[in-house]
């Protein structure tokens, strides 16, 4: 757990930091170099365009981690929404939206990525996008059914009785309320994003060079397998504990969650 | 073969094994080895799955692969990339060039015993020229004026212009008239049997997984030695990669970096030969001539003075590629020795630049003209590494002048509707794959350049147009060589395109094989030929 | 009760052809047509020729004719043909499927074997050292990128050792061999892509048993039946395990749609030749008749799931049935 935490912050800190004092050594090219081995000089080694590793994998934190915040950040608003909505008008407004959930779920997200990809080309902004707006079913029939639950609660028909709007209702009583779970959820959501923007890249319509991503950096480290263990085995360790250490943290917020209830 | 497309886009730089095979299976002795014996199958790999087995609507090289080795045409290319007779045993060009009169081979069955007659040759070239087909290949076959079968065994083609491209056109493999005839092309069963005259037969095709083609004991070239020939599909280049590394692939095409790096141990020295020799291709990239910086001439030659394209050769390919100076193949009679490979000289680039009429106004470096940056995007299609680090190569020598390029990467299918064929781009960075002929009058000539058409960055030189009708117009070579060595100069010279490199192709052919050979036309070209000694195969066949 | 059933199954048709439709409409209307992509980057292939491509497709007449003629032609269960090799849609469906199914069910038979267990001795054991040990191992699988997996096990057990064939479904020359050799095979080529299958997703399953299992514990009736003296065993499989299993079922239903569903990633990675693939590549090559007929039968799939599950609950609790009318 504080590993976790510990592997996190640091995580945290490459993002924010890295770009702003690596961004050109994490590009430099040194054709004299490349493939090199891990060293104290590079710690990681080297790729085949002679760019230190470490330094790549460094910066490509800030567009893997903030890939990943960004799209739950897009995918929880609007599952928000959409679930309150829902879950607190009820009736036709509730089926509407919940068909729609339904649809969504049947459309192949995948060929939604494909096809956004090929109209906005590939790069960050339309990458979040789509991995948030294809990702907000879930968060919203959660809360659904967590508001479909608190909404005939005692504390929301006091508010009720005493004239409150709905307004006040839902912002004041029953997100906050029904918020803990989705947290949970957004969380989970985090890391799943971090892993599909490197399956993206496997396809080839992830984040664009030069940008350093951990998708595109693994992707550089599976053509040299058999001859650069380090390419390989670096990103791919990168990526298994930082997602690793975003499950544990849920799992427990959720567990203390669950205690504190 | 079995004409591949003359001059198609590379889309995959590693051009998949059985490429490599396509074309020419007659050798008359093979010089130094003993009586080939029987038996063994050979496995290769492709990354994709054949889409369609009939010749003349195979448009991917996974199906010409396979196609290659189930179908003949009337001629063929030899190891020397000298046309000869394939179904025909010989042909006379009379009137000028204006008639082509075939001579068939008369000992020739259908796999399915069926004799082949003109009629055959008839009947492919029917459907080749039906509107209802949809071939790609029929651009070749319009200047055909009229086709007809003298007797069972000659054909008479005459042609409304004399077109000397024209005769290797003929290499399009050869489709049995009795078969198809009464079957719509569209649908038809033949696509996954199909029959035909080559030395080998598919017996089966588990989709997307492999197929199996038998020796043809009735070639009339004789059986080919090695009994079976496995095509596997394998999608995943990595995973091909380690089925290699244990011997369940007998020949592949390398990366560089495997070539170089992931096979020197034992095993691989021990099982595998190497070879490495020039593709039949070039990288390059293309200025899209309607932008008010690159139709400067200048301009395009400052960058390309930017641009170290050894450099590029060095890292991208890890030194296994040549320089390209123009559209055709080192060492071919087309290609213009004399043509140099350009200097890099990025201080030669900037005063270009400054003469061009470009000044740095911010901090940032970026050159700019009339107040507009010069700041561009190359487009390039996904799925190649070794492109793709040329480009990151590129983007930085260019902002060492101060240029800003922007890599774009695009999906194929977008590629050419919403750019190529809009015109909608700066640049493209692609690779064409060269045909033997080297007419390249789609490509550069200006009558080209409507939508849908390959002169896409819109090059004009009226010198240039005249070469190529006239190249396309003469079959005498040492005369169509001094035409193709004047249009390689005034191409170098012009720099419609910054050509780059020509990347050598790398196969890898497993040892037990006897008779393999590099040749001009690279390795595989003998095939039929090949052998493994009794005790060293692999594979025990039964049938 | 059956008038319950019929409204929700009136209410699916709509919802289907409200997909279909746009889906249709998304995919004709991405960049990049089915000709292009055939047409490559052909010098030959000229203007006319496309053109001709285009009208023998059907793909020249305004869209919404194009979907009403696909519509006619669905409801007579007929998907058309793929434009790549001109096979029937249903038959390449067909063929990709048993694979994909195969390994889904396989895989999730493992889930469940592995998944159970786990959860069980987690829940028995909570906070000991072995359930921290099998919680972060559970985690590691939910967490590992698939592919860096794959292949570094695939170089490992394949290469390096050379125990277990790397990818693929069976070895050459296969259909000679005798039965028995014929399942070894298969199986030998399995155990690789179900073994990290299950890996990355065996965390659900023991995650819900070991929760669910903890919360069955902590209820009177176990505590009352451990007093009575049962065996600590018979507690956990005979009374508290069943219990957990009711919910386990429900959500073991919502996931017979996902059966068909196939990754593209770890398909390609050991040459499996199933529907993830089959979608993929009909989707760069803009094999409309295809992506169409998968996405209809993946629309179809996941609303009878709903529909089962709703049905499920409905029979379970009455109320449901009631609706929410407040």
């Amino acid at each position: 757990m504080k590993a976790a935490i510990i592997w996190l912050g640091a995580i945290l800190l490459a993002a924010v930091a890295a770009p702003f004092f690596l961004s050109s050594a994490s590009q430099s090219m040194n054709l004299l170099s490349p493939l090199e081995a891990p060293s104290l000089h590079h710690w990681m080694g080297t790729d085949p365009l002679g760019r230190d590793l470490f330094f790549r994998i460094l910066c490509g934190a800030q567009v893997s981690v903030g890939v990943g915040f960004a799209a739950v950040l897009i995918a929880t608003v609007m599952g928000i929404l959409i679930g309150t909505v829902a879950g607190y008008f009820g009736s036709w407004v509730d089926r509407i939206l919940m068909s729609l959930t339904d649809a969504m779920l049947c459309f192949p997200v995948f060929f939604l990525i494909l096809a956004v990809i090929a109209i906005l080309g590939p790069g960050m902004i339309p990458i979040v996008v789509i991995i948030g707006a294809t990702g907000w079913m879930g968060t919203a029939r959660l809360i659904r059914a967590e508001i479909l639950t608190l909404k005939h609660r005692e504390f929301v028909l006091a508010a009720r009785a005493f004239g409150a709007s709905n307004r006040w209702i839902l912002t004041r009583h029953l997100i906050p309320n029904a918020l803990g779970p989705v947290i949970v959820h957004a969380i989970l959501g985090v890391s799943a994003a971090i892993l599909t923007e490197t399956a993206l890249s496997f396809l080839g319509i992830g984040v664009q060079p030069p940008t350093p991503s951990w998708g595109n950096i693994l992707m550089d480290g599976k053509a040299t397998l058999g001859s650069a263990w380090w390419m390989m085995l670096f990103p791919g360790l990168v990526i298994f504990l930082t997602v690793l250490s975003v499950n544990v943290l849920g799992e427990k917020i959720s567990h203390q969650m669950r205690g504190s209830r | 073969m079995l004409l591949k497309a003359k001059i198609r886009l590379k889309k995959n730089i590693f051009v998949s094994p059985p490429t490599l095979l396509v074309g020419i299976f007659f050798l008359t002795v093979s010089p130094c080895l003993a009586a080939p014996v029987e038996g063994d199958a050979f496995v290769t790999s492709s990354i994709s799955e054949p889409s369609n087995l009939i010749p003349f609507l195979a448009s991917d090289s996974a199906s010409h692969a396979v196609t290659a080795l189930i179908f003949n045409g009337l001629v063929k290319y030899d190891e020397n990339l000298k046309l000869i007779g394939d179904l025909a045993e010989r042909w006379e060009i009379q009137d000028g060039g204006l008639r082509i009169l075939f001579y068939l081979r008369k000992n020739v069955r259908w796999q399915d015993g069926e004799p082949f007659t003109a009629e055959d040759v008839k009947f492919t070239y029917q459907k080749l020229t039906d509107p209802a087909t949809p071939t790609p290949y029929g651009g070749d076959f319009e200047k055909v004026k009229s086709l007809t079968v003298v007797d069972p065994y000659t054909i008479e083609v005459i042609y409304k212009e004399t077109f000397s491209p024209g005769l290797a056109s003929w290499s399009m493999g050869i489709v049995p008239k009795h078969l198809l005839e009464k079957e719509n092309l569209l649908k038809t069963d033949f696509t996954r049997h199909p029959i035909g005259t080559g030395p080998y037969r598919l017996k089966k095709w588990t989709t997307g997984q492999s197929l199996e083609l038998w020796a043809n004991a009735d070639y009339f070239e004789g059986k080919p030695p090695i009994k079976r020939y496995i095509y596997r599909i394998i999608p995943d280049q990595t995973t091909s990669f380690l089925e290699l590394s244990v011997g369940n692939i007998d020949m592949a095409a390398l990366t560089p970096l495997q070539h170089q790096k992931q096979t020197d141990t034992l095993f691989f020295t021990k099982n595998y030969q190497k070879f490495r020799y020039p593709s039949f291709g070039y990288c390059y990239l293309g200025y899209n001539l309607k932008h008010p910086f690159f139709s400067d001439q200048r301009v395009r030659k400052a960058l390309g003075l930017a641009v170290n394209k050894k450099e590029i050769i060095e890292a991208s390919l890890l030194g296994l590629g040549k320089v390209s100076t123009g559209p055709f193949l080192p060492g071919t009679w087309a290609y213009n020795p004399d043509v140099p490979e350009g200097v890099f000289d990025p201080a030669a680039a900037r005063t270009l630049l400054k003469e061009a009429g470009f000044i740095a106004v911010g901090q940032d470096g970026i050159l700019s003209r009339d107040g507009k940056k010069f700041s561009f995007t190359v487009l390039t299609n996904q799925g190649n590494d070794q492109r793709k680090m040329a480009c990151e190569i590129i983007q930085k020598r260019l902002r060492d002048v101060g240029v800003q390029m922007d890599i774009r990467t695009v999906e194929w299918g977008t590629f050419l509707k919403e750019f190529i064929d809009k015109r909608n781009f700066d640049a493209v960075m692609l690779a064409w794959q060269l045909s033997y002929d080297p007419d390249i009058y789609d490509i550069f000539h200006s009558s080209k350049t409507k939508q849908g058409e390959f002169n896409f960055i819109g090059y004009k030189n009226q010198e240039v147009d005249a070469l190529l009708d006239e190249g396309r117009r003469e079959f005498d070579e040492t005369v169509r060589a001094k035409i193709y060595h004047r249009i390689h100069q005034i191409l170098s010279d012009d720099e419609p395109y910054l050509f780059l490199y020509v990347p050598e192709a790398l196969p890898v052919v497993h040892r037990r094989f006897q008779g393999v050979r590099q040749a001009p036309k690279g390795v595989g070209f003998n095939f039929i030929h090949w052998y493994v000694p009794k005790d060293e195969q692999k594979y025990k066949l039964k049938a | 009760m059956t008038k319950y059933f019929l409204k929700k199954t009136a209410g699916t048709v709509p919802l289907l052809i409200g997909i279909t439709l746009i889906t249709f409409l998304v995919i004709h209307l991405a960049p990049g047509s089915a000709v292009d992509a055939k047409a490559s980057f052909n010098p030959k292939m000229t203007a006319q020729a496309k053109a001709k491509l285009e009208s023998l497709y059907g793909l020249d007449r305004p869209i919404l004719v194009q979907y009403a003629d696909w519509m006619g032609r669905l409801v007579r269960c007929d998907f058309g043909t793929s434009f790549v090799d001109g096979k029937p849609v249903t038959e390449k469906i067909l063929q990709a499927a048993p694979v994909t199914l195969a390994i889904n069910l396989g895989t999730l038979l493992l889930i469940l074997v592995l998944g159970i267990p786990l959860g069980v001795y987690g829940a028995v054991r909570a906070g000991t050292l072995g359930d921290k040990v099998l919680t972060v191992v559970v985690f590691a699988g939910f967490s590992v990128p698939t592919f860096w997996l794959s292949l570094i096990l695939m170089s490992f057990f394949g290469v390096r050792l050379g125990w277990l064939p790397i990818s693929g479904l069976h070895s050459l020359f296969y259909d000679e061999m005798g039965t028995w050799q014929q399942y070894l095979d298969l199986g030998r080529h399995l155990i690789l892509p179900i073994g990290v299958a299950a890996f990355t997703s065996v965390a659900g399953i023991s995650r819900y048993v070991r929760s669910g299992m903890i919360q069955v514990l902590e209820k009177p009736y176990i505590r009352t039946a451990r007093a009575k003296g049962l065996s600590r065993n018979r507690v956990i499989y005979g009374h508290a395990l069943p219990n957990v299993f009711l919910p386990l079922i429900t959500i073991l239903g919502l996931s017979i749609p996902g059966l068909l569903g196939g990754s593209v990633i770890f398909e390609t990675i050991f040459s499996v030749p199933g529907m993830g693939r089959l979608f993929f590549d009909s989707v760069f090559t803009r094999d409309y008749p295809v992506i169409m007929g998968i996405l209809t039968l993946g629309a179809c799939l996941t609303l009878l799931g709903n529909f089962l599950a709703d049905i499920g609950y409905a029979l379970a609790d009455p109320r449901i049935r009631v609706g929410e009318h407040s």
